[in-house]
């Protein structure tokens, strides 16, 4: 397997031209979450009702960025009740490879994070946006 | 010079495959080194012949097991030239080595409104232990700035200086910027206002000769697996009078003199801060390992780790857009480098698809990675098995990776 499995065009142009990331000021901040492995960082704004106006700013790989990036994009098809279940979901089929990936216009949108699953080393990347986002709203 | 050539074929995990049968390239032994063949037959040796408890039977296996662990005790005593076998402690490792400190030391001797002294490029472990202690005793911390070149600032050093100040707990080198400390300079001016000096040395024991009577410190500590030994053994020398005015660190079996119901009392030196069975095989293993390395001589590992070092830097810094951290001389074996537009984890990964392995992230030094500005680094670490084909390796990755990147 090589790193063009995992750094594919997709997830570079998202590192590259993250979407919906803008400076997170301390009074604009929701929520803040740390990956103390690595030390990268995600800053969340939130709005109720949930995802109205929803940005953030981010320190990190391209796995993590580019994370970011499809989750602020994905959350416009979501209900925000259906959010935990899907991180829950998101997070074990990354973790398994055998498990299929579920249908719909969410999973569609997310599926570009697919090749993580042949990088287990990089789950913690691409959950730690997912994993704040849902700390941020419970 | 002894010849490095032969001594990488003493190392069998170099002659390992990944799983794409790339050859290992192994640039991380700053976290952890590899094991010679000979290190691996001594444990292997321990659990074959000479297997038993120490300290406490009266049969063979306990006297032979007994009088390997104290040999190993006497090897590791000579090789940093303690004055005496009484004032080294096995530990787990250096993280225990300090806790122990900040506990059986701390606990006792700091109270509230004194200071101890720390600097930015600690490693986590010898700050976090120093947090708690002042948390406990309402005690304060002093951080040692460092200057652009990543050194010690000796002078803000001397000017946070005080009677307060009753510990001065430093690195011997950063395991990030690879530069040394001026020891000798601090240490003669903490005792002079009476406070107590360790240093932090794992870095600094696997690659030059250290003697903790020339460099004066009160307590020294350093861990095993990075000097060709085994994971889980560790080595804490303190000066005997201070041992001797601790309490016990973690009680139980072994460390005691007398137990009754209701009080004990502790057993002589080194014991009394080693409680319960500890780690024979990995101290047998340390001394095999300090014997490997003291064969070869300390002297010529660190001349030749130098010169690795600074093949790699003068091979790195021909890269547009990279930066290297810390002193351009006397650099140690650790060399931290970013590039501009591509995330350490990313490099690192992609480095990982050739058989490279380098260190990516906050290097357990984040308050120094807030100094540096940075998030996290690269690192790549350099010791007596490497090669200068091994940097050649490096800098073609990064290429691969640049140009996965499109960064130019």
């Amino acid at each position: 397997m090589s790193s063009a499995d995992l750094y594919q065009e997709i997830i570079l142009e998202h590192y590259r031209s993250p979407r919906n990331r803008k400076p997170v000021t301390d009074a604009e901040l929701s929520h803040e979450e740390l990956n103390p492995a690595c030390g990268d960082k995600i800053r969340l704004h939130i709005e109720r009702p949930l995802f109205s106006n929803f940005y953030y700013d981010a320190l990190g790989c391209a796995v993590s960025i580019a994370s970011a990036s499809v989750m602020s994009e994905a959350l416009k098809v979501l209900q925000p009740g259906e959010l935990e279940q899907v991180v829950k979901q998101l997070d074990a089929i990354l973790n398994d490879e055998e498990l299929s990936w579920p249908e719909g216009e969410f999973w569609d949108q997310v599926r570009c994070l697919e090749a993580v699953r042949k990088f287990p080393m990089r789950l913690k990347c691409a959950m730690l946006p997912w994993n704040a986002l849902l700390k941020a709203t419970r | 010079m002894p010849d490095f050539k032969k001594i990488r074929s003493d190392f069998p995990i170099l002659s390992e495959k990944t799983e794409s049968g790339q050859a290992i390239v192994y640039l991380d032994s700053a976290a952890s080194s590899q094991k010679p063949q000979a290190v691996l037959d001594r444990v292997q040796k321990y659990y074959s012949t000479e297997n038993a408890n120490v300290h406490r039977g009266l049969h063979y296996l306990a006297d032979k097991a007994t009088s390997a662990y104290e040999a190993a005790r006497k090897t590791t005593a000579d090789f940093i030239n303690a004055p005496s076998t009484d004032e080294i402690i096995f530990t787990r490792g250096t993280s225990e080595s300090i806790n122990l400190i900040a506990y059986a030391w701390g606990d006792k001797f700091i109270s509230e409104g004194d200071e101890i002294m720390l600097s930015v490029s600690e490693h986590h472990s010898n700050i976090v232990p120093w947090q708690q202690l002042a948390q406990r005793k309402k005690a304060e911390l002093k951080y040692i700035p460092i200057t652009s070149e990543g050194e010690l600032d000796l002078a803000a050093f001397e000017k946070l200086l005080s009677d307060r100040v009753k510990m001065v707990s430093v690195t011997h080198a950063s395991n990030v910027l690879g530069n040394h400390t001026e020891v000798k300079t601090m240490v003669d001016k903490a005792h002079a206002l009476g406070a107590v000096v360790s240093l932090d040395a794992a870095q600094t024991v696997p690659h030059m000769p250290v003697d903790v009577q020339e460099l004066g410190v009160d307590f020294l500590s350093f861990s095993g697996h990075k000097m060709c030994g085994p994971t889980g053994i560790g080595v804490l020398y303190g000066k005997r009078d201070i041992l001797l005015s601790m309490d016990p660190f973690l009680s139980g079996g072994e460390m005691i003199n007398k137990v009754e119901l209701d009080h004990s009392t502790w057993a002589d030196l080194p014991y009394k801060f080693e409680a319960g069975t500890p780690n024979i095989a990995g101290a047998i293993g340390l001394g095999a390992a300090i014997d490997y390395i003291s064969k070869i001589g300390m002297e010529n590992i660190h001349q030749r780790v130098e010169e690795l070092s600074a093949d790699a830097m003068a091979k790195l810094s021909t890269i547009s857009g990279l930066t290297i951290y810390g002193p351009k001389k006397n650099h140690g074996g650790a060399v931290s480098f970013s590039i501009e537009g591509i995330h350490p984890h990313d490099l690192s990964q992609i480095l990982d698809q050739q058989g490279i392995a380098i260190r990516a992230g906050h290097l357990c030094c984040q308050p120094l990675m807030d100094v540096l500005k940075v998030s996290a680094v690269n690192r790549a670490s350099y010791y007596l098995y490497n090669n200068e084909g091994e940097s050649d390796a490096l800098i073609e990755g990064i290429y691969t990776a640049k140009k996965i990147f499109g960064v130019t």
